[in-house]
């Protein structure tokens, strides 16, 4: 390891000369030189403030149209590929919507079943019979109107 | 050190390593890894291009079959007598059950099914698998099992709820009768591919299974569908509404049951029809089925029958309106025209012929009609004569097929002329040597009911794919049979069966009615003998004056004449009938007088002509009373049958029992009671055998 003692030293003695070293001397104190201990780094100032960048259209008029057409070409790309992506995104949304539809008339098949079921005359006869109902009495049932066609000659003459 | 890397440039500048030449070997090296490239590529696309495109095709296309879903049957109002609904059916790769005895376990506990059968077919499939692998071969169905098909929701429920993943759901469409055995006769069946098997769905089996399409489909890896193509586009099946209305059948049927099983009829049929349109309104058939159950072991054979339409018999004296409606059109006879009855016997060609019930004198034509005269029908047809006589039973659509939609519908049979013997005249105009459907005894009513033209029946009002244009099913055009005022003056003589024949039974409370009674003995094929059992028939109309509705009734086997087993029954469907369709009454409201002895009724038919049947049996008792109005107790219940009703409820004996006993007396009878108090019942009121109206509660005291 340098020590101060050793850098002081060092610095005071001239340079080796032709591979000499200038550890030649007797010197109990000295330590192993470090490897590439001769190696100094300084900084050095350049002024590049005085040089300027030849203009030069035709390149920047190259780069510039470098740079569109790869936009030009990533675009076409983008719009090419855009419709398949779009396609392939509303296809999971139909397909989605599809199910959705089958589901909910299979659920309105299922609960128009249950509905059929549930005034089922045989059911609504037993329920009836539960609740103790009567069918009302024939004196209070008035017809006001009639569906059917006033004589049978008139039907006929409808259908001729 | 920096120095280095200028001096090795330096020396390779030297050696002659040119930057070209370094570009060269790059080129070189891209253009051999573009060549390996390309090779890959051919060897991928066009040498293996086929193996390939099978594996992607494989795996993303799919061609799928869109079932095109059974049309529904609907009643003229528009309640589902059918129906397909998509429900669960349940398999198993057996390879893939971690546990088999559980799986089996589980399976049979949630679907019902067989435990050890379903087992021994899961362990059979590994086993096949097994063998398979070892003998090299490909094995046969060992990936898929059926454990149960079109299960219950609430199992599939249940069995989804556990969250087993190795059991797959899959959907069928599965045909449901929400009215079970209503008008299961009419609506039909169908075998478990949804194939119609019977009735309407046998007969428009095409119309209502429309076509399956097929869906070419691409997924993604996971199997998500991304886009279909259809390459045949299914087409859902129509929707049939029928002319039935659903309450007026369920009436039907429960009064032709109630009576069929009260008079221990084999067999049974009543239709109900529109007189001016033809529309059938009902059209019941005994004994019934479940259409959601298939075929029980001890099922009967004939339950199956649409006896209104497939079954022909011999009609007996109901034909007897065809012989007089012959008469009044080609003949000088008139209503009040007297015909000699013979006292019951009249030689006829050599043959001496004898009345089968009471004998007449001589007595009007109408009186013949109403008291239904053997003797004085022959001398009618006589009159009338055999070619004037067939002529009319053809206009009046016997021997021939009506055409309705249903199938194995019977023509009945009416012999030529040239097939006719030298008694044929006679037993044709009483109703024998003839044989015809209650359908069409329902049709020749009609030409009556609705002022002499054949209307034929009508059983579809139209049609209708989903979300397509309604199709209305035009009627056939009528075609007349009788002049208007023949017609008019059959009806009253029809009415006069109902007023002071044999019909009596018939007679309805707030409305005039008509029709004619028939029992005609039963042929037994074995014995070529005529046996003691007959067909009761009756066919009416109601009102008189403008028939809304025509009703045949028809009980086969029974020991009954058709005034006492069929009339009743005509009369409780046509009540109801006529309350529902919202008739006006045309007569006060009095309860008609009960028929006081049976043998009024009698109008058995000379059925052989030579040998005149025997006394019939020892006739038994009316049947139990129930009220016409009160509901009809559930058929388990029934004691007999609330169509013989001839009076009013009267209050039951409820003293000594307990509140539940007399709520179920009550219940069974149909008659209101009003509960006071708990314990054993002391007191009622009104006292029993008092006679109710309608409605009336029974106040019943317990202490």
């Amino acid at each position: 390891m340098a020590t101060r003692a050793m850098f002081f030293k060092r610095a005071d003695q001239p340079a080796a000369v032709g591979g000499e070293t200038w550890t030649s001397g007797p010197d109990s104190f000295k330590l192993r030189p470090l490897p590439s201990e001769d190696v100094y780094f300084f900084t050095k100032k350049i002024d590049n403030s005085r040089v300027v960048r030849e203009a030069d259209p035709a390149s920047h008029r190259r780069a510039v149209q470098a740079g569109l057409k790869g936009f030009a070409v990533a675009g076409l790309l983008i719009l090419l590929l855009m419709p398949r992506a779009l396609e392939m995104v509303a296809g999971y949304r139909i397909h989605a919507l599809s199910a959705d539809h089958d589901r909910l008339v299979n659920q309105k098949a299922a609960i128009a079943l249950e509905e059929a079921q549930l005034e089922s005359p045989q059911r609504l006869q037993q329920l009836a019979g539960q609740l103790r109902l009567v069918n009302p009495d024939p004196k209070n049932v008035v017809m006001l109107n009639s569906a059917k066609p006033d004589s049978a000659l008139a039907a006929l003459n409808v259908t001729r | 050190m920096l120095g280095w890397g200028r001096r090795a440039k330096d020396e390779r500048i030297r050696e002659g390593a040119h930057p070209a030449t370094r570009l060269l070997f790059l080129a070189a090296a891209a253009l051999l890894w573009a060549i390996v490239v390309l090779c890959r590529l051919v060897q991928l696309q066009v040498v293996s291009h086929k193996t390939y495109q099978e594996q992607a095709d494989h795996q993303q296309n799919h061609i799928l079959r869109v079932d095109a879903p059974r049309g529904s049957v609907f009643d003229r109002y528009g309640h589902v007598l059918a129906m397909s609904v998509p429900a669960d059916s349940v398999a198993i790769d057996p390879l893939l059950v971690p546990d088999r005895p559980l799986a089996a376990s589980i399976l049979a506990r949630e679907l019902g099914v067989d435990r050890a059968d379903l087992l021994a077919r899961m362990d059979a499939a590994v086993e096949e698998h097994r063998l398979a692998l070892e003998q090299k071969r490909k094995p046969k169905g060992t990936g898929f099992l059926w454990v149960k098909r079109k299960i219950a929701p609430a199992e599939a429920e249940g069995l989804r709820s556990l969250k087993l993943d190795w059991v797959e759901f899959r959907k069928e469409p599965h045909r449901y009768y929400p009215d079970g055995p209503l008008a299961s006769h009419v609506v039909g069946t169908v075998d478990f591919q949804e194939r119609g098997n019977l009735g309407l769905e046998q007969r428009l089996d095409r119309d209502l299974n429309g076509r399956a399409g097929k869906v070419s489909m691409l997924t993604d890896v996971l199997q998500r569908p991304i886009e279909s193509t259809v390459s045949a586009v299914a087409e859902p099946g129509q929707s049939i509404t029928l002319s039935i209305d659903e309450s007026v059948q369920f009436v039907a049927e429960r009064e032709l049951r109630a009576a069929c099983e009260f008079y221990h009829a084999s067999s049974g049929s009543t239709v109900v029809m529109d007189p001016h349109t033809g529309e059938i309104l009902a059209m019941a058939s005994y004994p019934v089925f479940d259409p959601n159950q298939p075929p029980a072991p001890d099922e009967p054979h004939s339950a199956r029958f649409d006896h209104p339409v497939s079954v022909a018999f011999e009609p007996g004296s109901v034909f007897k309106i065809v012989t007089l409606s012959a008469a009044l059109e080609t003949t000088n006879l008139r209503p009040e025209t007297p015909i000699n009855c013979g006292n019951g016997t009249i030689n006829l060609f050599g043959r001496v012929i004898h009345e089968s019930h009471h004998g007449w004198g001589t007595i009007p034509m109408a009186d013949v009609l109403a008291h239904s005269s053997n003797i004085g029908a022959i001398q009618i047809g006589l009159k009338v004569g055999e070619k004037n006589l067939l002529e009319y039973v053809h206009k009046f659509g016997f021997g021939k097929t009506t055409g309705i939609p249903l199938p194995a519908e019977s023509s009945g049979m009416v012999r030529d002329l040239k097939h006719w013997g030298k008694t044929s005249i006679g037993s044709v105009a009483m109703g024998h040597e003839v044989s015809a459907t209650a359908l069409q005894l329902a049709q020749a009513c009609s030409v009556i009911a609705n002022g002499g033209v054949l209307v034929r029946p009508r059983l579809i009002l139209r049609r209708q794919r989903p979300g397509g244009k309604v199709e209305n099913e035009t009627a056939p055009a009528p075609e007349r049979v009788l002049r208007p005022e023949t017609a008019i003056t059959m009806r009253q003589m029809m009415e006069g069966v109902v007023l002071r024949g044999t019909g009596k039974a018939a007679r309805l409370a707030g409305y005039t009615s008509g029709g004619k009674t028939g029992s005609a003995q039963i042929f037994d094929l074995q014995t070529k003998h005529y046996t003691h059992m007959y067909n009761g028939s009756f066919v009416g109309f109601a009102p008189v004056t403008n028939p809304a509705v025509v009703i045949a009734v028809t009980l086969n086997g029974v020991k009954m004449f058709g005034g006492v087993v069929a009339a009743p029954v005509f009369k409780s469907v046509a009540t109801e009938t006529l309350r529902l369709l919202a008739v006006p009454k045309d007569i006060p409201e009095v309860e008609p007088p009960p028929l006081a002895d049976p043998e009024e009724a009698n109008d058995v038919s000379i059925a052989d002509m030579s040998t005149p049947p025997e006394d019939l049996e020892q006739l038994p008792p009316p049947p139990a009373v129930a009220p016409a109005t009160a509901p009809a107790p559930a058929p388990a219940q029934m004691a007999g049958p609330s169509v013989v009703a001839v009076a009013g409820p009267s209050a039951p004996s409820f003293e000594g029992k307990t509140v539940r006993a007399v709520i179920e007396q009550s219940m069974a009878m149909g008659v209101p009671v009003e509960v006071v108090g708990s314990g054993i019942a002391r007191q009622q009121a009104p006292p029993p055998g008092s006679p109710l109206n309608p409605g009336e509660k029974v106040k019943v005291l317990f202490r």
